[in-house]
């Protein structure tokens, strides 16, 4: 593995570092999963913006070449810090999108917003609460949250369940805070309950596509709830379940309830790797499937090895979300 | 940055110019509160050192993502940082690393920002749940530790001699063979326990008398302790990999070895010097020198 390229730009090359950064733009514009943010498809021009953008912030410029050993892992890291500029991107729309529905509940819930822009449980006193976000935080990963994912054109959607669970998170704010917390905080807060938190610089994360929406459609008529609660269909709910999993989490899903040692000899893993990703997949499959009762979580899951079984081709497995 | 969709875009010189200075400039000794990169092989990681004793550095991986911190990632503000921007201490993080791995010096911090970071006071939440993203950064960031922590030197063809077999299958005794090279059988004994590295000179006389060859005889024992420490200077690191490319050694550790054992080992210059480790900065120092 050289690092011709790399040693250049480190001894004083700018024009290297453009041509390589532009580079790994055009792979991430031309490869990446992720949907353009704003809409419309990718376009050469989207690459020019992204190694701008990149150019832009000194965090990025001496952190990649901080990381980089050699060529490979430069272009390795270009890559990631490049994607991650996207993902970021449709993380804030998301967040967005989260930070109205919160207000909706707030308000449904009974909340109070006083003064302007501060919630607090009517319970509680109006006094802005004066701890760390971290207490927040802290409380919010104790709350087991259902992410059943709204789909205009999923067969079964469980508002409820999604409404009960950002409910929940509320009221474990509403409860640690004891006094009033601004919305933006409590956005951040539930955001990243959700995975929606910012992104490292560098660091690849083994992550699933920053593509459904998390938030909630509202009441659905009764009857029609009925009629779906009926008719589970598996093989859907384990296509949205399967968008939502990362890449090592998906290979995993033939071993998942292997020891972690066997499982990593399959998939080639030591067993430290192993043992995270198998947590991530318990853990993911907890919080999507967990409303569902035990037939119903065994048809799923057999829909979802069914998805990764060996030598299935990529023609018959789900597209991602666009 | 011109604003034209036809030529690539580039970096802000200024934005690069404070790290290809640190790069460039010859690395000190460690001290506590200073910033580096540790790199080895393949691993590189920003680390600060908490604690130093010359051989090794207790210190705690740094990132530049303030908000991915846990309950022990300590914030250094961006004034208080070398790089202009605020980074994160992750001191749960903190691992014994061998002076070997500092690589690039970036900077200091000041006492203010030290005392703060060895008070531990996090600014994030505990990380506890397996799908809190924060988990797979720390993971990360543990495991290039772990790497770092166990940086050693390894020779690309490590042989492991049997002296004892030797001496029985050529039919000598310790006792026989001290007086035909010349040194007490307690050293031979010493040797072929490996308690003790053979002398140059000595393994020059063991070999053919053994049938084996003197480099592989010095190559299959612990090296000098005082030799790792020279070798390890932060100083000297540069113009180590500098020599090692030259060479043709892709692992600087290997090169490392190679140096030890074929050069210096039979280098039979004898220097002033009041240490065994001065002797061996001057050794190494005027091998890198003399080509």
């Amino acid at each position: 593995m050289g690092d011709r390229i790399l040693r250049s730009i480190i001894a004083g090359d700018n024009d290297a570092y453009g041509r390589v950064v532009t580079e790994q733009a055009k792979k991430v514009v031309y490869t990446t999963n992720l949907p353009r943010p704003g809409g419309g498809a990718w376009a050469d021009n989207d690459a020019w913006d992204l190694a701008s953008e990149f150019f832009t912030k000194k965090k990025s410029v001496e952190s990649t070449l901080l990381a980089a050993t050699d060529d490979d892992s430069l272009n390795a890291y270009l890559y990631t810090v490049l994607e991650n500029q996207i993902r970021q991107k449709l993380r804030g729309t998301t967040k967005a999108r989260i930070k109205r529905r919160l207000q909706e509940l707030l308000d449904e819930e009974d909340w109070v917003e006083e003064p302007d822009g501060f919630w607090s449980r009517r319970q509680d006193p109006r006094t802005a609460f004066g701890g760390r976000d971290a207490e927040l935080q802290a409380a919010t990963w104790e709350v087991d949250v259902q992410l059943v994912k709204w789909r205009d054109d999923a067969k079964r959607n469980s508002p409820f369940a999604e409404r009960e669970s950002l409910v929940q998170l509320l009221d474990a704010i509403g409860e640690t805070a004891g006094g009033a917390v601004h919305i933006d905080t409590i956005t951040d807060v539930v955001a990243r309950r959700f995975g929606l938190s910012s992104l490292p610089t560098v660091e690849p994360l083994d992550l699933s596509d920053e593509a459904s929406d998390v938030a909630d459609p509202g009441p659905v008529p009764e009857a029609q709830l009925e009629a779906q609660d009926d008719a589970i269909d598996a093989a859907a709910t384990a296509v949205s379940v399967y968008g939502d999993l990362s890449p090592d989490q998906r290979r995993m899903i033939p071993y998942a309830e292997q020891s972690v040692r066997k499982a990593g000899d399959h998939l080639g893993w030591g067993k430290t790797k192993a043992g995270r990703v198998q947590k991530r997949l318990e853990a993911t499959y907890k919080a999507e499937l967990g409303h569902l009762n035990d037939g119903e979580r065994l048809a799923v899951l057999d829909e979802l090895a069914e998805l990764e079984r060996p030598g299935i081709s990529d023609m018959d497995r789900p597209q991602e979300d666009s | 940055m011109a604003d034209d969709h036809n030529a690539p875009a580039t970096p802000d010189p200024a934005h690069l110019d404070a790290l290809r200075d640190a790069f460039a400039a010859t690395a000190p000794e460690p001290a506590v509160g200073q910033i580096w990169r540790a790199r080895w092989q393949h691993t590189a990681q920003l680390v600060l050192v908490l604690r130093t004793d010359g051989v090794s550095v207790s210190a705690a991986p740094i990132t530049p993502d303030v908000e991915l911190g846990d309950d022990l990632a300590v914030i250094v503000d961006d004034d208080a940082s070398p790089f202009g921007y605020a980074v994160l201490v992750w001191t749960g993080l903190t691992a014994d690393l061998p002076v070997r791995v500092l690589d690039v010096h970036l900077g200091d911090i000041d006492r203010a920002a030290l005392a703060a970071v060895e008070g531990r006071r996090g600014i994030g939440a505990p990380i506890t749940h397996p799908l809190d993203e924060r988990a797979q950064v720390r993971d990360a960031i543990s495991d290039r530790m772990e790497a770092l922590a166990n940086a050693v030197w390894a020779s690309e063809a490590a042989t492991t001699i049997d002296l004892t077999a030797a001496m029985k299958a050529k039919g000598f005794t310790p006792g026989k063979l001290a007086p035909v090279v010349g040194v007490d059988a307690g050293e031979i004994m010493a040797v072929a326990r490996g308690d003790t590295v053979p002398t140059p000179e000595l393994a020059e006389r063991l070999g053919p008398l053994l049938g084996i060859e003197p480099l592989d005889l010095l190559g299959a024992r612990r090296l000098d302790p005082d030799l790792v420490w020279a070798f390890d200077r932060p100083s000297l690191r540069r113009p180590l990999r500098e020599r090692a490319e030259a060479e043709g050694f892709e692992d600087e550790g290997a090169f490392r070895y190679h140096v030890a054992t074929a050069e210096l080992a039979l280098a039979a210059r004898q220097t002033k010097s009041t240490s065994p480790r001065d002797r061996y900065l001057g050794l190494i120092r005027d091998y890198l020198d003399a080509r």
